[in-house]
Order: C-alpha cells, then structure tokens, then sequence
C-alpha cells in the first residue's frame, strides 16, 4: 500500500516536475529518490530484501570469526596426538626389559587421557573429527548462512555454536536485531500471502456457484463511492452478469433459479439491462416514498431508443445505472431492510481481459443487484443502516465471502512436511520418519540439531554437494515459516471464533 | 396433604437435578479455573511433568544401551590399539623412532576416529557401565527438562530423542504442548504486565510525580491485544486466542500511564544478567558464558551447546541444575511476556511515528505540488 501510494505521489510528481524550471530539478529528484526508497524500504519486498541481506552479512561476518577457531581445534587435535605419541615413545624408550603387563598400563593410561581430550574437544569445542588438512569445514559460508538463519528465526540448530567470545557476543547482538526483523518479515509476508489465498479461494470457491448464489460481493469496499467511482470511470463492463430473481419472488412465491446466462452481446446487454432495471425501478417505485424520481427512471428506461450503438448502450445503461444508485442509495437509508445490509447496487471493476472473458461465464466480477427479500421488516433500523452502509462493509465482505477451512490449511502444512521429509531422507539417507520429524522439529522452531542436513554429505566425498545442501536447507526452512504465517493468518479468525464458542459451551464466559 | 407431597416430591427432583449440576458446575468451574491465570500455570507444570515421565519411560532404556554399546567401543578400541602397539613395539627388534613412530601414529589415528564414533554414538566420558544409571541424561530432571524446551520451542539438542517412538511421542508432545504453553506465556503476562502497571502507577503517585490523577482512580490498565496489521508478530496473533477470554469481562479504563520502555528493557536486561551470575557461580562458567546462555535460552533460539549440567563425567548435582534452569526458564520467558506486553502499544507507536515522520521529511522537502497520500482505494 505504501508503495503504490507514493509510486503514485511520484507519478504526480513526475508529471508536475515536468512542468518544473532546472533550477529545483536536481533536489526534487532527490527528494524523489529517497521518498521512493524509503517507500520500497517499508514496504514487503523491502523487507524481504533487509532480511536476505542481513542474513548474509551475518554468515559472511560469523565465517571470519568462527573459521580460524574451527582450524585452530583440529590443530590442537593433531597437537594432542603427537603428545601421546611422544610419550608412547619415551614409555618404550625407558624400559630397558619391555614386560608386557607394566608397558600395557601405561600405554593406556596415555591413551585414556588422549582420549579424554579428545572427548573434550568434541563435546565443548565443537570438534567435528576431521583433520587439518580436510578442505571440509564446518564453518563454510553456507554453514555460516544456515547458522545465521537459524539464530534470527529463533530455530538454533546447535551443531554450529560460536566458541570464540566475539562470536557469542555477536550472536547476541545479532539476535537483538534479527530476530524481531525477522518476526516483522514474516507477519507481512503472511499476511500478503493470506490475502492472495483468501481471494484466490473466494473467487475459485464462488465460481463454483455462481449459480446458486444470488450476489456477489467485493472484498473491501466502501461500497457507495467505489460503486459511483467505478461507474463513473470506467462504466459497466461488457461482461456484467445480472444475477437478480425476479421479481415474482416479492410475490412470495418460491424464487425461481435465476435466468441462465447467454453469451453477452452489447445490444442485448442493453436490453437485459434495461428490462432489469425497469423491473427494479417498477419494484422501487412501488415501495420509495420518493416515487417520482424513481417514476421519473422508469420513464426513461421504458422509453429509450432500442436500436442505439454499442457505445451508447454503455453509456446510457452507465447513466442508468448512477441515476439507480442514487434513487436506491437514498431509498436504502429510509426504508428496504436488504437481509445482508449491502446497498442495493454494487458495480465491480470491469475485467482485466474483457474480449476473452465475455464468452466465459465463469468471470465473476459483476454488476449485481440484490432486491429486499419478501417479508423482510421494513421498519427502519436506522442505526443499522447507518452502520451498513458505511463502515461495516468491510466486516460484511468478510464474513460473506469464503473463508480457507481450517482443514485446507492444515492439509496444505502436512503436505510441505511430507515433501521437506521425502527429500531430505532421499538426500541424507535418513528414515522418512527422521526426515519427517526433522522437517516437524525445525518448522515449530524447536530445532534440536541433531539431525542437520549437509552433514552425511560431508562425509562423502562430495564438497559441493554438501554446500548446496546446506542452502536448500535454508530456503526449505524461510518458505516453511513464510507458509506458517500465512496459515496462521489464514485461520485466526476462526480458530478464535471456534475457541470462544468452546469456552462459551464450557462455560467458561459468560458472554 | 398432596401439596406437601408433591412439595416433597418438587424438593425431591430439584436436589436430584442439583446434585448432577453441581457436579457440571464444579466440573465447569475447575475447567475455567484450569485455563485461567493461576491454574494455567499448574496446567503446564503439570504437563511438563507427564511429558517427563513418558520420555523417561521411551527413550531412558534406548539410550542407556547405546551408551552401554559406545562404552563397550570405546574399551575394546582401546585395548586394540592397546595390542596393536605392543606388537609393532615387540616387531621392531632395534628400536628406531621414526619407523616405530610411523605406525604407532597411524594406530593412534584409527583410535582416535573410533572415539569419535563412539562420541557420535552418545559416549561422553563415563568410562564404568555401573555409573550409567547415575549420569544418564534421561533421568528425570533431565526429561523435564527436555520437556520444558519442547513446549517452549527452545530445543536445546543436548538430550535429543533417538527412538522412533520417542521422535514420534515428541511431535505429537509438542503439537498440543506449544499452544498450551502460549496460552501460559499470555495469561501470566496479563497478570504480570497489570500488577506491574499498577504497582508503578502507586508508586508514581506516591512519588508524586505531578499527575492529577486520584490515587483511587488509578486502575491497571486493560490490556486490550492489538491488532496491528503491520507488525504484530507471530506470538501475538497466538496470544489473541486466549486474549478474547482474559479480556471478555473486564472493561477498558481509561488510563494513560503507560511504564516506560526503558524500564522494561531494564528488567529484561537484568533478569538475564541475574541469571548470568547465578549460573556462572553454579556451574563454574564465566559471566560471557553465562549471559550468553541465559539469552540463547529466553530467546528460544536455544542452541544447546551450553546447557547447566551437561559436563563430562557429570556430578551428582544434575538433578538441582535441570530443576533450577527449569525454572528460570519459566519465569523469564513469563517476565518477557509481561515486557513485551507493556512495551508493545508503546514501540508501535514509537515506531508508526518514526516512519511518519520519515515520510513526512521526505515529503515535505520534496513537494511541489499538494501532494498529499491519498488513501488508495483498494
């Protein structure tokens, strides 16, 4: 939103900077530039981009510090070793007569305090048992990304630790910033990517029954003056389907399914329009205490010349349309109690596509009316209408249109574990069920560390192969948490909805 | 005659009927009482506990024989090597270093990558098959530790599941346990974050500090979960769930104090700094160790290379180590919420202001034109 706001503000500014003299050009440009970075910096793919450069300035800044220490453990290593074989040799060198039993004792007695160092140095040094001389290390750049990635998502594998004390306190710093980023990151990403769904499913969803259902709503709109907007700018799309029954249904009888759509043509659309809209104006007119006007509509719609062009359909049915949004606007707030609480006429953007789109009937942006139910009391709820018509529109959209079930989302979570499980257990030859329980351990951000990926590679002699491992793991585990947010988004509504109604049948509120 | 029969017949059912709603309303009230503030926290004692027993149970015997086995490794690796040096030293009729050398080196070598083996197996010192029992790691203080940083996602690694039926038991284990414990994380800090505000509001009043306010007008704010779109985070759109109950009854009051951000950030910054030094004298690590770990650990990154009694050839002290750290975790992570619960209309305020402000600058230096953001209309 901030990025298209000032990408319009700089389109307006462009277009009056043009008009501008040299002389304050170059700062308004500036001006400009930084306004348009800043707008970019907050918004989500600016975030995205913080957050990518962040982690890789962290892996670059931790490989420099933790590198030479790694190198530095496998030297002590080899340092040990030949301290033991040193003493080996002066054992043997010492007893003049070998005795078997006196030479074994203290053999292993060297042995065992080897030993213990070496204990030493795997348990609290992170020694990994390679030598010197292995190109191997654990403190590559892509080992450094996965531990960066891992501190900031809070996940903390632990089979990479920083040793050094540099590294710790980098770490912390580190994690002060990054995480918080991170967490800033993620509910963004979640949030544009819940939306994306959300609609996606809504309009999938509805196409579905388009036949059923009787209108269509926008998300989103503060109905009237986007309604007029629209109309005004861009008039009816040739595609507007009318999806209203008839009015034989205020005749309390059972609503006849709505009319079955034809392939749209201008000139019929005119005509469907205008029988619509007369049949509307004739059921206002019958109920609006402001009749004449609507007398006034009908009048017109009844006697319109039928045989006009192409443009003029549009243009008059547009007219039409306004001069009914008004009369119906108005007679919305008196009387008309509609049983969802939306004006009665909503127009949406025409299609993106309209030449390939008129044929399909499954596009679903429509011009749509919705006409008061039979029975519906028409005693004017007043503070009702007021709240309907203005402000609650966006929950009304909300709660009218399709939300992702819960059961969607949790199937679409298990099926990114189940596909993380199966590669990894190709990969790194583990069990399905140690890939599973990885994929499981790392996306709840447990992240024991036992199981990391890279590193059965690592014995092979595949260098590379290990590296890119390590990189696929990282981005397995961003998209993992991008897809957590968006579910949790996706879900709250109602898991918080389904959790008041348990605590209420408990008993817990009261409410 | 009748009326007092059929009074006593009346008196009859309404007992029968009270008895069986007594019991739906004790049951209903414990429930209630369970999921709210104090009985949350029994909640996840409680749970922890449980959750001990059962990794004690899964995963005690597993990993007492895979020691058993590295130990047993570990002993015939040595005396291999043990034997194998004797031979080369008994071959080597004159003995010459560099000879003897080049094949002890290559023996003392393969030794040295079985130890590793055995270490990657779960050997860690404990030489004698006997001391197992005392130095396992799934003892019980051990377990619930293991438990504790399941449900709060730290995942230390140090004691890690290597039974399918233990990796299995602590998938499911976590599933129901990390929505508990944030519940747990969202009430305490409610409760925490409100006796703390109005704690502060007395003590500013009793100071003095120039407000108008009535001492008795003074209540502890409602802390009313906001939503913001821009940035809430992940924690709190899972505190809103358990928000909507703590905050159905009470009532917004209108009350302008707000504590301090630095002030909370003090508390943070001492409770980890506290932490530090009693960990550092118990555990005999230094103060960068001990703050070092005492972040790691509330952060929930949790690497688990530091954990307190995770030493070779452990002492007795395990058990108080595990309980102790156990505990500290609770606690800080319930003050961190308290925190971030005080802290958080402020910082976004701050920070919405912040970004105004940047715009504002950058909008105000660059107009030339009445350029003012519309609203987009989306």
């Amino acid at each position: 939103m901030a990025s298209s706001s000032s990408q319009r503000s700089c389109q307006q500014q462009q277009r009056h900077g043009k008009k501008q003299p040299s002389t304050g050009c170059t700062s308004s440009r500036v001006c400009r530039c930084v306004r348009v970075f800043f707008g970019h910096l907050f918004s989500n793919l600016g975030l995205f981009a913080i957050v990518v450069g962040y982690v890789l300035l962290g892996a670059l800044m931790f490989e420099n510090l933790e590198a030479e220490f790694e190198l530095q453990q496998r030297g002590n290593i080899k340092r040990y070793r030949d301290d033991c074989l040193k003493e080996l040799w002066q054992i043997t060198e010492r007893l003049n007569v070998l005795y078997e039993q006196n030479w074994t004792q203290l053999v292993h007695e060297q042995l065992r305090r080897f030993e213990t160092n070496v204990v030493a140095a795997a348990k609290l040094e992170g020694y990994d048992g390679k030598d010197l001389l292995d190109s191997e290390r654990q403190w590559s750049f892509s080992g450094a990304l996965l531990y960066s990635v891992t501190v900031i998502t809070t996940i903390g594998y632990g089979n990479l630790a920083p040793k050094t004390p540099a590294g710790k306190i980098l770490t912390i710093i580190y994690a002060v910033f990054g995480v918080p980023l991170m967490l800033l990151c993620l509910s963004n990403l979640g949030h544009l990517l819940a939306n994306t769904i959300q609609f996606a499913y809504s309009h999938v969803c509805c196409s579905r029954q388009r036949g059923r259902s009787a209108s269509r709503r926008r998300r989103h709109t503060p109905c009237r003056h986007v309604v007029n907007a629209q109309c005004t700018e861009e008039g009816i799309s040739p595609t507007a389907i009318l999806t209203i029954p008839p009015p034989e249904q205020f005749k309390k009888r059972p609503p006849p399914p709505p009319p079955r759509l034809t392939p749209l043509k201008p000139k019929l659309l005119a005509q469907d329009v205008r029988q619509l809209l007369v049949e509307c104006a004739e059921y206002t007119a019958a109920q609006a205490v402001e009749s004449a006007a609507s007398h006034q509509v009908l009048h017109d719609l009844r006697h319109t010349d039928h045989t006009a062009l192409d443009d003029e359909d549009l243009d008059s049915a547009s007219r039409y349309h306004r001069q009914l949004n008004t009369l119906f606007g108005s007679s919305l707030e008196r009387n008309a109690n509609t049983p969802t609480k939306q004006p009665l006429i909503q127009c949406s953007p025409p299609a993106s596509v309209p030449s390939t789109t008129m044929s399909s009937l499954q596009q679903r942006q429509s011009c749509s009316m919705e006409l008061p139910a039979p029975g519906s009391a028409c005693s004017s709820d007043t503070s009702e209408r007021s709240r309907s018509s203005s402000s609650s529109c966006e929950a009304e959209s909300n709660n009218k249109r399709r939300r992702v079930p819960v059961t969607l989302v949790l199937v679409i979570l298990s099926g990114y574990i189940c596909l993380g499980a199966t590669v990894f257990a190709a990969w790194e030859d583990w069990s399905l069920l140690d890939g599973a329980y990885f994929c499981f351990i790392t996306l709840s951000t447990i992240g024991f560390g036992d199981l990391v990926p890279g590193k059965s590679f690592q014995r092979a002699a595949n260098p590379d192969g290990g590296q890119i491992q390590l990189v696929v793991c990282c981005a397995y585990l961003l998209v993992g948490l991008v897809l957590i947010a968006t579910a949790f988004s996706l879900v709250q509504e109602e898991v918080v909805l389904k959790c008041t109604k348990a605590a209420r049948w408990i008993g817990i509120s009261t409410k | 005659m009748e009326r007092k029969r059929s009074s006593r017949h009346r008196q009859r059912y309404r007992k029968r009927k009270t008895t069986c709603d007594k019991i739906k309303d004790f049951i209903r009230e414990f429930i209630a009482f369970m999921f709210s503030n104090v009985g949350i926290i029994g909640l996840v004692v409680g749970y922890t506990i449980c959750g001990a027993f059962m990794f004690q149970a899964i995963e005690g015997t597993e990993a007492s024989d895979d020691r058993e086995e590295a130990i047993k490794d570990i002993h015939s690796a040595r005396s291999k090597t043990r034997d194998r040096l004797w031979e080369i030293t008994q071959k080597f009729n004159v003995l010459e270093e560099e000879a003897w050398r080049e094949q002890a080196a290559s023996e003392v070598l393969k030794f040295q990558m079985e130890v590793i083996d055995a270490i990657n197996k779960g050997y860690d010192g404990v030489d004698d098959v006997k001391d197992l029992s005392e130095t396992s790691q799934w003892s019980f203080s051990g377990a619930f530790l293991y438990s504790l940083t399941v449900i709060t996602t730290i995942g230390y690694g140090n004691v890690a599941p290597k039974t399918e039926w233990g990796k299995v038991a602590t998938i499911f284990y976590a599933i129901i346990g990390m929505p508990l414990f944030l519940l747990y994380l969202s009430n305490i800090g409610d409760i925490l974050a409100k006796s703390f505000k109005w704690s502060y509001a007395k003590c500013c009043l009793c100071r003095g500090c120039g407000s108008n306010r009535d001492s008795r007008s003074v209540s502890p704010e409602n802390s009313v979960a906001v939503q913001v779109p821009e940035i809430i985070d992940e924690t709190d759109e899972q505190y809103e769930e358990s928000h909507i109950e703590s905050t159905l009854g009470d009532s917004v009051k209108d009350d302008t104090i707000t504590v301090p951000v630095t002030l909370c950030l003090a508390i943070m910054v001492g409770y980890v700094c506290g932490g530090a030094i009693l960990f550092s004298k118990w555990e005999d690590w230094d103060f960068l160790d001990g703050s070092y770990f005492c972040f790691i650990s509330l952060s929930t990154i949790g690497f688990g290379d530091i954990v307190p009694g995770d030493q070779i050839y452990a002492s007795k002290g395990l058990d108080m180590s595990f309980i102790f750290c156990s505990m500290y975790l609770m606690l800080g992570m319930a003050i961190i919420a308290m925190c971030f619960n005080l802290m958080q209309e402020e910082v976004i305020h701050k920070f919405r202001s912040c970004v105004k402000a940047v715009k504002n600058c950058c909008s105000c230096s660059g107009a030339r034109d009445d350029d003012v953001d519309t609203a987009p209309i989306e």
